[in-house]
């Protein structure tokens, strides 16, 4: 059975794979790497950047998402914040 | 916890600055959570940050309601006992710690039960209120209420959560709630011995070093 992933968990994996991708990705490879539908993936990309974590940038003529300081502090802090979470159960 | 029970002379000041140690813990959970809310941005950890900077007000408040209790207003007691108004202070800061404290649990209780409908929110908080009128009569049931609402409904989810995840940080969590139930336990009957009221906030000191203990744990793995 694939396990339910949580908020901060599909945020910490679309994080990641513009990571992995040297900090910055096209939204289809975003869209494939992210395992999410693309209007789910849509208004997750527009929340992150509405918190600083991704911006958009156009980059010899198509859309790239960049990873912000904000979200590589994210994925550097994730692990933390997930074990601080967990002990509580929330 | 505020004063009015009979604390132990060698005691006097100890209470207000256990109370502090414990303050700066809650805060400290408190703006860890609001972090993880910023960059989250789900609701629960605003209220957990919530529940935890209550609690910190509460006790800061009681730690200081103690503090001039002890301090300022027992040493200037015939002209204050004159004028009456300390006992006024004293019942507002108290009512108002009770307040805070119990709107914390509440908050803590919301989160345990995965409460979502705002009418029973409503009705929590307005058991509260109701709780803190009667307290305003007899102010020892303040604890019994306390210890009763994390006994029967925030334990038990800390419990369960140490007992599907088993790791270190769930059962130091589990511990630490368990100290503070206990804590409370100990403030009610310490109306029958002034020793009990210290084991109280030693208890409730433990609670919130075990607490600090978790948090610097996440940290340095």
């Amino acid at each position: 059975m694939v396990e339910r992933r949580d908020k901060v968990k599909i945020i910490y994996d679309i994080l990641r794979s513009v990571q992995e991708k040297g900090g910055k990705i096209k939204p289809t490879h975003l869209l494939y790497k992210s395992n999410l539908s693309y209007k789910r993936m849509q208004e997750l990309v527009k929340d992150l950047m509405e918190k600083g974590m991704l911006s958009e940038e156009q980059q010899e003529g198509s859309k790239m998402y960049l990873l912000t300081d904000k979200g590589h502090k994210f994925v550097n802090e994730y692990y933390k914040m997930v074990e601080f979470i967990r002990g509580f159960g929330f | 916890m505020v004063n009015f029970l009979p604390s132990p002379a060698w005691f006097y000041g100890i209470d207000s600055a256990l109370e502090f140690i414990a303050v700066l813990i809650a805060f400290l959970i408190s703006f860890y959570s609001f972090h993880i809310y910023r960059f989250v941005g789900q609701k629960k950890y605003l209220y957990f940050s919530l529940s935890f900077f209550l609690m910190g007000f509460a006790l800061c408040l009681g730690a200081v309601i103690n503090y001039l209790l002890y301090f300022h207003w027992l040493k200037h007691s015939a002209l204050y006992v004159l004028v009456h108004n300390y006992l006024l202070y004293y019942k507002i800061g108290f009512l108002l710690h009770f307040f805070l404290h119990l709107s914390a649990f509440m908050i803590l209780i919301i989160l345990c039960l995965k409460i979502e409908d705002k009418k029973v929110m409503s009705l929590l908080f307005l058991f509260v209120l109701l709780a803190v009128m009667v307290a305003e009569q007899n102010f020892i049931l303040f604890y019994l209420i306390s210890f009763l609402l994390m006994v029967l409904y925030i334990l038990p989810y800390f419990f369960k959560n140490c007992r599907e995840n088993r790791t270190s940080n769930t059962k130091r969590v589990f511990l630490a709630f368990l100290a503070i139930s206990l804590s409370q336990l100990c403030f009610f009957f310490s109306l029958w011995s002034d020793k009990i009221y210290a084991v109280g906030h030693l208890l409730q000191l433990v609670g919130y070093m075990v607490l600090l203990v978790n948090f610097i744990s996440v940290f340095r793995k």
